[in-house]
């Protein structure tokens, strides 16, 4: 399949902008946490789950989404929001824990919501499946032809969530696409020591759905597999699943010191150096494109961190607001 | 503490995690039947450390990792006692509880009862909770309230260390399903920051401290405060702080929600006239709410002042360390409220 | 005897936690103290039997070649 360079261009701006935010991310996360690391200190206080290493698979399958398509992600969602198109000043500003983030501070890093794209993410193990395939359910009663994406890591197959949502999406044929996101780790505990199936599409077998692997972190595998799901899905023909080998390049969250991980960390092979040499040699991309959208990058990061800095901490008693939202009359 | 601590033995702390996991230990060198399992509890050592060195001791077969499956390897958990196993099951929060409820609250929970006493259920669930480090509203409940309220399951929480060897080493040991719940504030992982009166002198050897059984850590007659895990820590804190102005408060530890020691907590009532209640879950129809009726039913009458109770707002955990720390409980807070019932 | 803590980068580390009082009797292999280097927690164990002095409480920053306690 040929793709334009504009869009090849965008994927790459959205890797980009993804790995350049979380790398700033780490380095602000670190802030008053030397040397004794208190996950509470800083200017980023609370867990953080970092990215890098899976911006293919967020660029590849956002890239055939609107901003009235529906995805849930998980407590790894920066890549994610990205390039679901997320304002990223209010996104980072909700990391901060600012009064100007997405949610007034109430949700921090794991539960980021932006109505305006239809984005939210949240902390519990496939928790996102039944609200995306709600999303699918009220869409399809709509008659309209937007598709909901659930994002779920691939030890999340093993929740019981995954069974029930995949096979009510399919009895009732809904235009629902659950990504799968294999790292191959589930914090400690490898996908070999979980799961008892090597590859996750085989489950589509269960519901009589299509299911596809895609290997390698390929941008452009990701982008073409997810395109058939969700042609299929805005033509009416139903679920799909799709699990993508990817590469978590760091630890589950920031402190974690991997050393279950033992040698492997070694053979881990990082997907943006990779493209931008496939975007120089096989795309005609020339040079100064590339760094003027990586400039374009750098600078949007520094901006939306610049914004979170500066914005006022919440009051403290807005702890106490939007439990309950007044009732329209 | 205890009066059966040998007094010629080496004195040697520990954190409430590194406790659990010689508690765990000792039990599974002692009994084969006991086996543990998790997610991340075997070569990670859990994730708040309640289970560390046991995989290396005991191997993968009684020390074992699962998928993140909660409602298999708790139901599984229930199985596998009612044939006589013994197994230890970690929920990683308390908060996931909702994915695996089912198997607790109604399986655990009620097969004795259902069986006539013929299948009793010596499961011990243990779970962290509790929150004030910024882990939002998925990560920072403490929910005692939630299970308490169900019938069938003893609910404890130890306070330090030595307490909490003892209670886990009852809890393996009671025939009984034991919700065995650890406070993060307090467990001993460094990059949590830890309550240092948690970590505290502990025998080497094993030994229980029985369930059911609160514990009046500070003796005093004008109020009785009652506080738990982390709460118990701000109320003694608070209490040495109004004893400068030699206000002489009784502080309990509960460390046990079911059974829940109503006799001590009567008893110091009747004494003191005046009862303030800590609670760092969400304040209604919870603990504190428990603790006061509990209390208000005995000796009411007798009270010098209304019950208070200083306990978290019934709003979700908000992420942003301003809002979360104005709706905690605190020391200074505490302080206020046994003032307040001074008046 | 002095009881050294030994690790390889330059960075700065912290005491956590002691597990005796000074003025205790410690035995070799005894789990004396908690040090954070670099986010990692290292339990330092003693390297033999005596009653211990400690040097750096409880949130010292400490580095590389600092005495944390001896051995009396």
């Amino acid at each position: 399949m040929n793709l334009s360079r504009d869009l090849l261009l965008d994927m790459y701006q959205n890797m980009v902008t993804s790995r350049g935010y979380e790398e700033q991310i780490a380095q602000i996360y670190m802030e008053g946490k030397q040397p004794k690391f208190d996950m509470a200190a800083g200017p980023i206080p609370g867990e953080m789950h970092l990215s890098n290493g899976q911006e293919p698979v967020a660029a590849g399958v956002c890239a055939h989404l609107q901003a009235t398509d529906v995805v849930t992600a998980t407590h790894r969602p920066h890549h994610i929001a990205i390039a679901k198109g997320v304002d990223l000043n209010a996104m980072t500003a909700e990391i901060f824990g600012k009064r100007t983030g997405l949610s007034g501070g109430r949700g921090g890093h794991m539960h980021l919501f932006d109505t305006s794209v239809n984005f939210a993410c949240s902390g519990i193990i496939a928790e996102g499946m039944g609200p995306a395939a709600g999303a699918a359910l009220a869409m399809k009663m709509r008659g309209e032809n937007g598709v909901a994406v659930a994002f779920i890591g691939e030890g999340a197959v093993n929740q019981g969530a995954f069974h029930e949502v995949m096979n009510l999406a399919a009895v009732w044929q809904l235009p629902f696409i659950c990504v799968v996101e294999d790292n191959a780790w589930g914090i400690s505990v490898s996908k070999r020591q979980s799961t008892a199936v090597a590859k996750n599409d085989v489950r589509a077998a269960a519901y009589d759905i299509p299911g596809e692997y895609v290997a390698d972190n390929d941008v452009i595998a990701i982008y073409e597999a997810a395109g058939r799901a969700v042609k299929r899905a805005r033509a009416g023909q139903g679920p799909s699943l799709i699990e993508i080998e990817t590469t978590r390049l760091a630890g589950h969250f920031i402190g974690d010191q991997e050393a279950y991980r033992g040698d492997e960390k070694q053979q881990l092979n990082d997907a943006i150096p990779r493209f931008r040499t496939h975007l120089l040699e096989q795309q005609s991309v020339s040079e100064v494109e590339l760094q003027v959208v990586e400039k374009a990058a750098a600078d949007r990061v520094a901006d939306a961190i610049a914004f979170a800095r500066e914005s006022e901490e919440p009051h403290p008693e807005e702890a106490l607001e939007q439990v309950f939202v007044e009732a329209a009359i | 503490m205890s009066a059966t601590v040998d007094a010629v033995a080496k004195k040697r702390k520990l954190t409430i995690a590194r406790a659990v996991s010689e508690a765990i230990g000792q039990e599974m060198a002692d009994d084969d039947n006991v086996f543990v399992m998790g997610e991340d509890i075997g070569a990670l050592g859990g994730v708040f450390g309640t289970t560390q060195g046991l995989l290396e001791r005991f191997g993968p077969d009684r020390v074992r990792d699962t998928p993140i499956s909660e409602t298999a390897f708790i139901g599984a958990g229930v199985g596998a006692a009612a044939v006589g196993m013994k197994p230890i099951v970690e929920l990683m929060f308390v908060d996931f509880f909702g994915v695996c409820m089912d198997a607790i609250y109604n399986l655990a929970a009620k097969n004795a009862y259902f069986s006539g006493g013929k299948q009793p259920i010596p499961m011990v669930l243990m779970t962290s909770v509790g929150g004030g480090y910024s882990d939002a509203g998925q990560h920072s409940q403490c929910l005692y309230g939630t299970f308490a309220h169900l019938p069938g399951m003893k609910v404890v929480m130890p306070s330090n260390a030595y307490d909490a060897k003892g209670m886990m080493i009852s809890a393996i040991r009671d025939p009984n399903p034991v919700v065995f719940m650890c406070h993060k504030n307090l467990q001993g992982m460094g990059w949590l920051g830890t309550v240092a009166d948690a970590i505290v002198n502990v025998p080497e050897e094993a030994y229980t401290v029985p369930l059911g059984k609160a514990e009046v850590v500070r003796e005093g007659k004008d109020v009785t405060v009652v506080g738990f895990g982390s709460t118990l820590h701000m109320a003694n804190t608070a209490a040495a702080k109004l004893a400068e102005r030699d206000i002489s408060v009784e502080v309990i530890d509960l460390r046990s929600f079911v059974p829940l020691d109503r006799e001590t907590l009567i008893a110091s009532v009747s004494k003191t006239g005046r009862l303030v209640v800590v609670d760092d879950d969400y304040q209604s129809y919870g603990v504190s709410g428990e603790i006061i009726a509990t209390v208000t039913e005995a000796v009411g009458t007798q009270l010098r002042a209304c019950p208070r109770r200083v306990t978290y707002p019934d709003i979700p955990v908000p992420f942003s360390r301003v809002m979360e720390q104005y709706a905690l409980p605190s020391p200074e807070k505490i302080e206020a409220a046994i003032l307040a019932s001074l008046e | 005897m002095t009881n050294e803590v030994i690790w390889e980068e330059d960075s700065d580390g912290v005491v956590l936690a002691w597990f005796f009082d000074a003025g205790e009797k410690v035995n070799e292999g005894d789990i004396l103290v908690e040090v954070m280097v670099d986010k990692i927690q290292y339990e330092i164990a003693s390297p033999g039997d005596g009653v211990l002095q400690i040097d750096k409480v409880v949130d010292s920053p400490v580095i590389k070649g600092d005495v944390l306690g001896r051995l009396a």
